[in-house]
């Protein structure tokens, strides 16, 4: 066989300059328009009148012109041939199609027969779309489907290796869009290991590292939970309050920081945190310095918000669930922590230990985040 | 499916955005409402010649639905030279979907697969039809169509040893002359320019016999490389000696209209292009004829060039909402030269040079960087084009004058 075929093909190939691709208009396209509402389907499909043609043989006078009523002699054939390479399925049923009567329709790429369309499915909250028109015919033909339900647009182009589309068409509510940002908020401090580490070191030095007067005498074990209790609420507030208003102006674009400083100096606030539990740097200012890095870390927040696409009509509901899902894992973590402080104090030896641990621990990691973040580094232990 | 395989990947969306940016009016907005002609006599629509004789085909063909492999093919061959002559994209495809209907449990002959190869060039789909001629190739290594299709398609990817590796093996496979403008059109670009010129002139001045075609090769080839030498006398009379033979080869007729308007003759790209009924027939010649028409300032010309630009646009506008195999170097020299938005045209001709890197490519890019003040990107081009050696005076000037900014 391969013997026949060979001596057949001959001159063409060696025209082989290359040529252009590319011929306007003439590419084979159909647009399928839908929007599905409730249960209710409705729209158009337009199909070239040259594929029709191909597909169907619309020519009957074979003079290479197709006449309006050459078309709607084959109108049957025509809605037959569309019904057949078209399917529409929601939750496994299959969707009813019905095409109604065709019009012409003059595009840019030429004249399109326009077939209306209407249907119903069980459901729309997914839909599944199988296309075939053409493909058998033209591998180049594409079909690009535009399909609405409730306000959104989903577009699709059908090809051979693309022929079936599944379209969720449900959208979340506004409720389940906060939650989501809320639950990322809260889950954004909890793998936030700076912002644990920075808010751990204050915690540290208030609760294990009393320091009272100008005795210099630390006195810790025998001090009541009521003499820090304050200072704990107001350096967690100062931070939430300072980082709220970083996080809310660099969100809305009002100010931006370059990525890089940010991580940076959040870096460095923990690296400065960690040595005050070793040696008193602020102690007697322990809101003042949460207030001034909070306003750090509320950038290093709207970095994370930045990635996560809000939603331009809930722009200022996604912020604050997230504010508060910031704040809500906050104080899942100072309610965590005091206790387990105050419990470590109760004895000097684990209040030695647990501040030479904690001191050491925190500066360390802070300056090789500083070295990492400020330098570019690759500090293997974090990658 | 063969066909636009890798084009998703190739195209992202990012690109596709910037594609609809400044196409001001849309495709869909123009769009008339259906309608119900009056009358059966109307004419809705006259047939191109392709469509007229693909639909006799599968007129022909209908209802013997198990077409077996010599029906298919003798298929898919006629569909190829309808595909060739027309040039009509719905008889490529055609070509591939017959291609697709091959039973899988026998084996391609090689001639189906050549076919297979030449669509998926024109669509340049390179790798799938490098594959399609690796196969060939293995089965029969000295197949002189395979070669050559591989030539061409290192020669536009850049794939210079690949094209070395096929012209050598087409000595004494093919016609004397094909081998030797083969080497020279690999010469012209790897900085041999002017040997190329040499020998190819020579074998047109020995006197030996040489089919039309590849006199006609010949000819396109020393036009190009004188060109781009800056070689004018020589290029013009090769130019003309080519088109005097292939008025229509659209690769010939864009090298010698972007020639021409190097020089500024606008006038000349006008008659050359302008009397085509639709000239965004061929995009990269509408657009070229669009830049000839604004810079000929002739008020006739503009609002000529004025309803160009709409075809234009929408022409974008639909390959755009098609998503693939963009026409990314049509679309950089219209945002450049016509709307004047030098990033969206350097991003699309950055984009077409991840595929494409001929001469006219390169120029492109050059152009493109230069006019966004990418010296970067000028000065990668000009390390790329030490490293090949290409020689092309224009874009020596861009390179010299752009990267010295």
């Amino acid at each position: 066989m391969k013997s026949r075929f060979m001596s057949v093909i001959i001159l063409p190939l060696l025209c082989l300059v290359v040529s252009s691709n590319l011929s306007a208009h003439t590419l084979s396209d159909s647009y399928l328009n839908l929007s599905v509402d409730q249960q209710n389907v409705s729209g158009h499909w337009l199909i070239a009148v040259e594929d029709l043609e191909l597909a169907v043989g619309l020519d009957a006078n074979a003079d290479s012109a197709i006449s309006w009523g050459e078309i709607r002699q084959h109108s049957s054939q025509i809605r037959d041939y569309a019904a057949s390479r078209l399917t529409m399925a929601s939750g496994g049923q299959p969707c009813s199609l019905e095409i109604g009567t065709l019009m012409i329709e003059q595009l840019n790429a030429g004249p399109f027969v326009h077939l209306p369309m209407t249907g119903s499915c069980a459901g729309v909250a997914e839909v599944t779309l199988s296309y075939s028109l053409m493909f058998d015919i033209d591998s180049a033909h594409r079909g690009i489907l535009n399909l609405q339900s409730s306000d959104e647009t989903y577009v699709r182009v059908f090809s051979p290796d693309t022929a079936t589309y599944e379209i969720d068409t449900e959208l979340p509510s506004d409720a389940a869009y906060l939650w989501t940002f809320f639950i990322e908020g809260i889950w954004h401090i909890w793998i936030g290991l700076d912002h644990i580490l920075f808010l751990l070191a204050l915690l540290v030095a208030i609760v294990l590292v009393k320091t009272p007067g100008a005795t210099g005498q630390q006195q810790s074990a025998n001090v009541p939970f009521s003499t820090y209790f304050y200072d704990v609420i107001k350096v967690v507030t100062a931070f939430t309050i300072a980082h709220s208003i970083t996080l809310i102006l660099a969100t809305l674009e009002v100010v931006s920081l370059p990525g890089r400083f940010v991580e940076s100096v959040i870096a460095l606030s923990v690296a400065i945190s960690g040595i005050n539990i070793l040696y008193p740097l602020f102690r007697t200012r322990a809101w003042q310095f949460a207030f001034v890095f909070g306003l750090i870390h509320g950038f290093g927040f709207a970095g994370v918000l930045g990635d996560l696409a809000l939603p331009q009509q809930l722009l200022f509901g996604s912020l604050l669930s997230f504010n508060i899902g910031v704040e809500v894992g906050q104080i899942a973590i100072v309610l965590v922590l005091v206790p387990l402080l105050v419990l470590l104090g109760k004895a000097t030896f684990s209040r030695r230990l647990a501040l030479g641990t904690a001191g050491l621990g925190i500066t360390a990691f802070g300056v090789l985040w500083l070295l990492e973040r400020s330098l570019s580094l690759t500090v293997p232990v974090f990658s | 499916m063969l066909v636009f395989r890798n084009a998703q990947k190739l195209f992202g969306p990012h690109l596709r955005k910037t594609l609809l940016l400044g196409i001001s009016c849309c495709a869909m907005a123009a769009q008339a409402a259906p309608y119900i002609p009056d009358n059966d006599n109307t004419i809705i629509t006259r047939l191109p010649s392709a469509v007229v004789a693909m639909s006799q085909q599968l007129r022909a063909t209908e209802g013997s639905s198990d077409s077996n492999p010599q029906q298919l093919f003798a298929q898919a061959y006629r569909s190829y030279q309808l595909a060739l002559s027309e040039q009509d994209p719905r008889a490529y495809g055609r070509t591939l979907a017959i291609i697709e209907q091959w039973p899988d449990n026998v084996g391609k002959p090689v001639s189906l697969r050549l076919i297979a190869a030449a669509v998926l060039q024109h669509n340049h789909e390179f790798a799938p039809a490098l594959d399609e001629l690796r196969s060939v190739l293995e089965e029969e290594p000295r197949n002189a169509q395979a070669l050559m299709i591989q030539a061409q398609i290192g020669l536009v990817t850049a794939h210079y040893p690949l094209t070395q590796q096929s012209c050598d093996a087409l000595v004494n496979r093919v016609e004397r002359a094909f081998q030797i403008n083969c080497q020279a059109q690999l010469d012209g670009v790897t900085g041999k320019a002017e040997t190329a010129l040499d020998t190819l002139t020579q074998e047109l001045d020995s006197g030996r016999p040489m089919s039309r075609q590849a006199l006609l090769e010949v000819h396109i080839t020393i036009a190009t490389i004188a060109h781009r030498l800056g070689e004018n006398d020589m290029a013009g009379q090769h130019y003309l000696a080519a088109l005097t033979m292939a008025p229509d080869n659209t690769y010939l007729l864009s090298n010698y209209a972007q020639w021409l308007l190097q020089q500024e003759r606008y006038h000349e790209v006008i008659a050359l292009l302008g009397s085509e009924p639709d000239p965004t027939n061929n995009v990269e010649l509408g657009v070229m004829l669009t830049n000839a028409l604004l810079s000929s300032q002739d008020a006739e010309d503009s609002n000529r060039a004025a309803s160009l630009i709409a075809e234009l646009e929408t022409y974008f506008e639909t390959a755009y909402r098609r998503g693939e195999n963009l026409p990314v170097k049509e679309f950089a020299r219209f945002a450049l030269n016509i709307q004047d938005r030098p990033e969206a045209a350097l991003e699309a001709a950055m984009k077409n040079w991840t595929s494409q890197k001929e001469p006219s490519d390169a120029l492109l890019l050059a152009e493109a960087a230069a006019a966004a003040s990418r010296q970067d990107v000028i000065e990668n081009l000009r390390d790329w084009t030490d490293s090949t050696g290409m020689q092309y005076a224009a874009l020596d000037t861009l390179i010299a004058t752009g990267g010295a900014r």
